[in-house]
């Protein structure tokens, strides 16, 4: 198996605002603490964690959204660090935080993309059209995000994450406040995209949503990687719920 | 390939024409806004200059054997009323009925010629606009009329239709329109700049658009210096859409109403337009990216908006430095201040009154500040700390 998404022992702390002093009772909070995995080429690896455990900052790391204060992380070999301009040509990333313009229409929106990862302009069209097909938005393509529905601003925001077809997707909560059935068409995708080869590192906190597309899992909790391993040895066929709370439990304590 | 500075310029004028408030607020309403107050106030000072056409007044001991009482006869047309009425008429001025009441003493003749200096008494009602329109021109005629009992010399006494004043009609349009012009034309090219660049810095940050481009392979500084060469771009069109609502109204404005050719846009050459616009752009750059810089540090519009307060005040400030220096200054140093130089220059070319020179270094100036300040916004644009807290 090739090794294609290699995180070794990322930490993160962050310095935290006034605001955010007096809920934390401490200056600092360590989103990550040595956080390592790897991902391998063809497989969906999912990060598992309950809120504030640390799977945002550890996909914003590997987007290049933000640095590591030690540890680095490589795709296809290159270093976020050391090369983040290459190594965001080379991933789709997707999270409910990355918002589309309103005032702009699919269409154009998909253009503009399109030429700043530099896709040739005949593939930028088959691409467009397929894309627009898959996920329906063909009829709304010059209709103003504004006017669209949650449901379709995600399959807009999904289309454009993937403009350039990259080989590394990483997703953030992707199902995240989506209706079963728009839930249900991105999961699909999902497995579709994986079927082209495609190597996919998400996050979620959905049990169901490991259970249905991942390879392999990540437990992420407090910043720390609890167990990192193929779903069927994680789990040895129980549900990955109870897994999960065992987990916490040895971790954590007691669920109040 | 299309180089990424340019797709992100196109997008900036995309977003701006797409929104058609921002256009409405930003490009539109300062011109037409300009435009109509100006006019507005044109008409309505023409209506406070010129007096009114009719008016009753009232004049007790009318002093008939001095030419005085022929000029007030003939100006007032006054009703000749008797002493014992004053009071009557005093009541009836207080009641907007009558204009004005002029009282000679009885004895103002005799007074005068023994120089006794008798009081004269006027009386008038200020709130209304009619009695004090006579008033000031009753009063004006009488001090004439001082004036000439006591004549030991002349000044300028209009004789002949001599001109005595030998600056020309354009030097004065010039001399006028170069105190003014630099503060007006900076003040709303940087509300153009405020409109544009919080909404595109700080409103990119506050709705997390601006997260999705980082995520693109773009580089930070194609970023800021597309935002930036945009911004200016739609900034520069505020400024000329409030330039072309001054070039109309002015004239309306300094000739209350009527149509004099006191003020004469078209003493100036279009070379000299030529030179204001490529001021006006650099300043335009110059400004957007200072706001820019301000607006990455905000969390949202509102908060970029009221951060940018004191920058306004410093630029309205050394917009007005240009009404008190009479005229431009000449030391070329002078114009290597960023914003001072535009206001210098503006001045000088409405003055007739700017060297090639100069406005070449005002420009440069202005451009090397606004690359320097993209660098700046670079950095923040890399910075997650700016970009990305919480
Ligand atoms: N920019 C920031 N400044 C300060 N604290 C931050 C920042 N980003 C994240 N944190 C903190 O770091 C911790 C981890 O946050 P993170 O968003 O990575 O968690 P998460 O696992 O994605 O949780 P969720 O399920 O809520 O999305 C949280 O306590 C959060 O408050
Ligand atoms: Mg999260």
């Amino acid at each position: 198996m090739q090794e294609i998404l290699t995180v070794r022992e990322i930490s993160k702390t962050f310095n935290l605002s006034a605001k955010q002093r007096k809920i934390e009772k401490a200056l600092k909070k360590t989103a990550l603490d040595k956080l390592s995995f790897s991902a391998y080429k063809g497989e969906i690896f999912g990060l598992l964690g309950p809120n504030g455990a640390g799977k945002t900052t550890a996909l914003r790391i590997l987007s290049t959204l933000i640095q590591p204060d030690s540890g680095d992380a490589e795709i296809e070999g290159i270093s976020v660090r050391k090369n983040p301009d290459e190594v965001r040509k080379k991933i789709g990333f997707l999270t409910s935080e990355l918002k589309l313009d309103d005032y702009f229409t699919p269409n154009y929106l998909f253009n503009f993309f399109s030429s700043l990862y530099k896709v040739e302009p005949s593939f930028m069209q088959r691409r467009k059209k397929e894309l627009f097909e898959k996920f329906g938005i063909d009829k709304f393509a010059e209709v103003r995000i504004a006017d669209l529905s949650t449901g379709m601003k995600q399959k807009v925001s999904l289309a454009i994450a993937i403009v350039h077809d990259p080989e590394i997707l990483i997703f953030d909560e992707p199902t995240n406040g989506l209706d079963v059935l728009t839930a249900k068409i991105v999961t699909d995708f999902l497995a579709e995209l994986k079927k082209q080869g495609k190597t996919i590192v998400l996050s979620t906190h959905i049990f169901s949503l490991i259970e249905k597309v991942c390879d392999r899992v990540g437990i992420i909790i407090n910043g720390k990687m609890t167990v990192c391993d193929t779903l069927g040895k994680i789990t040895e066929n129980r549900p990955l719920e109870d897994v999960f709370f065992d987990i916490y439990r040895q971790e954590v304590g007691e669920l109040e | 390939m299309k180089s990424n500075i340019l797709i992100i310029i196109k997008k900036e004028l995309h977003r701006f024409f797409s929104d058609k408030r921002m256009v409405l607020t930003a490009l539109v309403m300062p011109g037409l806004m300009i435009y109509l107050i100006y006019t507005f106030m044109g008409n309505a000072f023409s209506g406070l200059v010129s007096p009114p056409e009719d008016f009753s007044v009232g004049v007790v001991n009318l002093p008939d054997s001095l030419p005085l009482g022929e000029t007030i006869l003939s100006l007032f047309g006054p009703e000749q009323v008797p002493e014992s009425d004053i009071e009557n008429r005093k009541e009836k001025i207080k009641n907007s009925e009558e204009d004005l009441l002029i009282v000679f003493p009885a004895t103002f003749e005799e007074d005068i010629s023994a120089r006794r200096s008798p009081n004269i008494e006027i009386y008038y009602s200020s709130v209304s606009a009619a009695s004090g329109a006579v008033y000031s021109a009753a009063v004006n005629m009488l001090d004439e009329y001082e004036n000439s009992l006591a004549n030991v010399f002349d000044v300028n006494k209009a004789e002949g239709g001599k001109v005595y004043d030998l600056a020309t009609n354009e030097e004065t349009t010039g001399f006028f329109l170069a105190s003014m012009m630099p503060m007006l034309l900076i003040t709303l090219l940087f509300s153009g700049c405020v409109a544009v660049s919080t909404e595109s810095i700080a409103g990119e940050k506050e709705r997390g658009t601006m997260a999705t481009l980082l995520v693109t392979p773009v580089r930070r500084s194609e970023i800021a210096i597309g935002k930036i060469a945009g911004l200016a771009a739609l900034a520069l069109g505020c400024g000329v859409s409030s330039f072309i609502g001054l070039y109309f109204s002015l004239p309306k404005l300094m000739s209350f109403g009527g149509d004099s050719d006191l003020i004469n846009m078209k003493i100036y050459k279009v070379w000299d337009f030529a030179a204001l616009i490529f001021v006006l752009l650099s300043t335009a750059c110059l400004l957007v990216s200072l706001v820019a810089i301000i607006s990455a540090f905000a969390k949202s519009v509102k908060e970029a908006t009221a951060t940018v307060m004191p920058l306004m005040i410093v630029v309205v400030l050394i917009g007005l430095s240009a009404i008190f220096s009479a005229s431009a200054k000449t030391g070329i140093l002078w114009y290597s201040i960023p914003v001072y130089n535009s206001v210098q220059t503006i001045n000088g070319i409405f003055s007739f009154n700017y060297s090639m020179p100069n406005t070449i270094v005002t420009i440069v100036s202005n451009f090397i500040c606004s690359l320097i300040a993209a660098l700046v916004l670079t950095q923040m644009f890399k910075s997650e700390k700016i970009m990305f807290s919480k």
